[in-house]
């Protein structure tokens, strides 16, 4: 009896950990696209970038844990600036299809130049303190302490996100930009300063989710962003792409279906990737626009 | 020439093969209110956009107290003081009305820029301190982190001075039309214009509706001592407020004067009821 509880508090904080995870990049995807109406193809590859970043910022520039996180955090929300500024603006009243293409190129882009500079074979990801993988009881599950950290830095951030987005003056500009860029510019916004902003904050979000995930499966390698980028892609559709909260939701919605089914069903684990596109082919064929449903506006 | 606060020399608009205006000349001294008139697709809003920047014109040049505007950016030319409305409301829909007036508060980043080009064109204006962008901005931060509720202050007083303060927190579109173009009002007006432009402010309104936004314009614009530029279809509302009115028809200047001198001009009456009238 016991046994089974166990395995439900294990599997609980786990679903916990990877949903935050996958909810952290989502983020991302969902506020470029609430803004820009593009989908950042290259996100899951900045996540990789952002791992590497954090792994030679400690290896080969000897900083302590928490300063070469720090660092490869900024860097990385500095490389989502770049990308935008090189990649996207050029293209931004261009055909949407244009920047789509490019967003794609820029993922390959990302992942080719990780390949020459970095090298391809897989790095392992020992650079944090050990402590972290220090196991806490609760009752009898065994749970690392690395699990809580990531659940509380992720929902630290969410915090820190909701604040931004409702208290300050930047997230005010972005809400109002995700209605309605040329109105927000008649107000003497500037459009261009809040779109970076946006791609600094989502990029670092991604960072984050990047260490926490190297953490957690313990190496770096080139390709590391393509399968949890895309989950958290599909994550952000089934929330409503566009929507923070659907995000969110969408993130622990799958992270918790990918633990829950392998933990109680141990033989389909073989299939685990497959539910995320099995749940997101259900959801949208009764919900077209996602959980969280966004009307789209009329553009004059 | 600087006591214009407007000055429009010769602007052509093309869309594609379609002229929409064409060599459109006007002028506004400080402190006027002018009507832009016209039918349906005549081209008023777009000469509205042309000015705010959304348009870049083909030829001719925009004076702004003397200092050429054409071509810059919609943002760098609110920033210097031209603010408008929308002949469809365009307010942002899932905010609150006092979060939609906020943004109009919003040039903080960009000031320096704004200042920046006005002190280029005309060396009457202060010439903005040098400061690297980052170093000035960590010196804000204490303001900026004030700034939210100095933001929302501000909104507040102008919701009241609109007859709005008690909708301040409901969503901008549960508001009935009326409203939602008063918001829209208060919303330009916080972001520190000298020049509003108004595109169909009475558009959808009641004859009492309107009867109320004519005596608040006309409040508005001694309060905050603006020039007036607006685009309506209600003469009777054009005709009560404008001092001055120009007439477009098929992008082109037709009529200009008084109320009066419009009103009997032959080719204003024959672009609204056709020619036949004379027939």
């Amino acid at each position: 009896m016991d046994i089974g509880l166990n395995a439900l508090i294990q599997n609980i904080f786990n679903s916990l950990s990877l949903g935050g995870l996958y909810a952290l990049i989502a983020v991302g995807y969902t506020m470029v696209y609430g803004i820009l109406r593009l989908i950042n193809f290259a996100h899951g590859d900045i996540f990789m970038m952002g791992t590497y970043f954090a792994f030679y910022a400690i290896t080969a520039f000897f900083l302590p844990w928490y300063l070469g996180f720090l660092m490869a955090i900024l860097i990385t929300g500095l490389l989502g600036f770049s990308i935008e500024k090189i990649a996207y603006r050029p293209l931004r009243n261009a055909p949407r299809i244009s920047s789509l293409i490019t967003a794609i190129g820029m993922s390959f882009f990302l992942e080719s130049f990780a390949v020459v500079v970095f090298g391809g074979i897989p790095k392992s990801f020992n650079v944090y303190p050990k402590f972290f993988s220090d196991i806490i009881l609760i009752g009898q599950s065994r749970i690392p302490l690395l699990t809580f950290i990531t659940i509380g830095v992720t929902f630290f951030l969410f915090l820190v996100l909701w604040w931004i987005l409702y208290k300050t003056k930047i997230g005010l500009a972005m809400r109002a930009i995700s209605v309605d860029i040329p109105a927000t510019s008649l107000m003497g916004a500037n459009v261009n300063n809040i779109i970076s902003t946006t791609f600094v904050l989502g990029s670092a979000f991604a960072a984050v989710a990047g260490i926490l995930w190297a953490m957690k499966y313990p190496q770096v390698q080139p390709y590391m962003g393509f399968t949890p980028g895309l989950k958290a892609f599909i994550a952000a559709v089934i929330g409503g792409i566009g929507s923070i909260q659907g995000a969110i939701v969408g993130g622990f919605l799958l992270g918790f279906l990918e633990i829950m089914i392998v933990g109680f069903f141990p033989s389909l684990a073989g299939y685990r990737d497959v539910f995320a596109y099995i749940v997101l082919v259900v959801i949208l064929m009764f919900r077209p626009t996602g959980i969280f449903k966004i009307y789209s506006e009329q553009k004059v | 020439m600087s006591e214009n606060v407007l000055k429009i020399d010769g602007m052509t608009v093309r869309f594609g093969g379609l002229t929409a205006v064409d060599s459109f000349s006007m002028y506004i001294n400080k402190g006027e209110l002018i009507g832009l008139i016209g039918p349906n697709g005549a081209g008023k809003t777009t000469v509205f956009n042309a000015i705010t920047g959304i348009y870049k014109p083909q030829s001719g040049r925009i004076f702004f107290k003397g200092i050429d505007i054409t071509g810059q950016s919609p943002q760098l030319i609110n920033q210097i003081g031209i603010a408008r409305t929308f002949q469809n409301i365009r307010l942002f829909s899932d905010m609150s009305v006092i979060e939609n007036v906020m943004v109009g508060q919003h040039s903080y980043f960009t000031n320096g820029k704004a200042l920046k080009f006005l002190h280029k064109h005309n060396s009457e204006y202060p010439k903005p301190s040098w400061k690297p962008w980052l170093v000035s901005a960590i010196l804000k931060m204490p303001s900026y982190l004030k700034a939210e509720k100095a933001m929302k202050d501000k909104a507040f007083e102008l919701l009241k001075r609109m007859g709005l303060q008690k909708y301040a927190d409901y969503k901008a579109l549960s508001l009935p039309y009326g409203q939602q173009r008063k918001v829209e009002i208060a919303r330009a007006l916080a972001t520190n214009p000298s020049l509003l432009i108004l595109d169909e402010p009475a558009a959808g309104m009641n004859p009492h509706e309107s009867e109320e936004l004519l005596e608040t314009v006309k409040e508005i614009m001694k309060e905050f001592s603006l020039t007036i530029l607006l685009i309506e279809h209600d003469m009777k509302f054009v005709m009560n407020l404008c001092e001055r009115i120009y007439v477009l028809d098929y992008g082109r200047l037709i009529s200009h004067g008084s109320p009066y001198e419009v009103q009997n001009d032959k080719k204003v009456i024959e672009a609204y009821l056709g020619d036949e009238v004379y027939a």
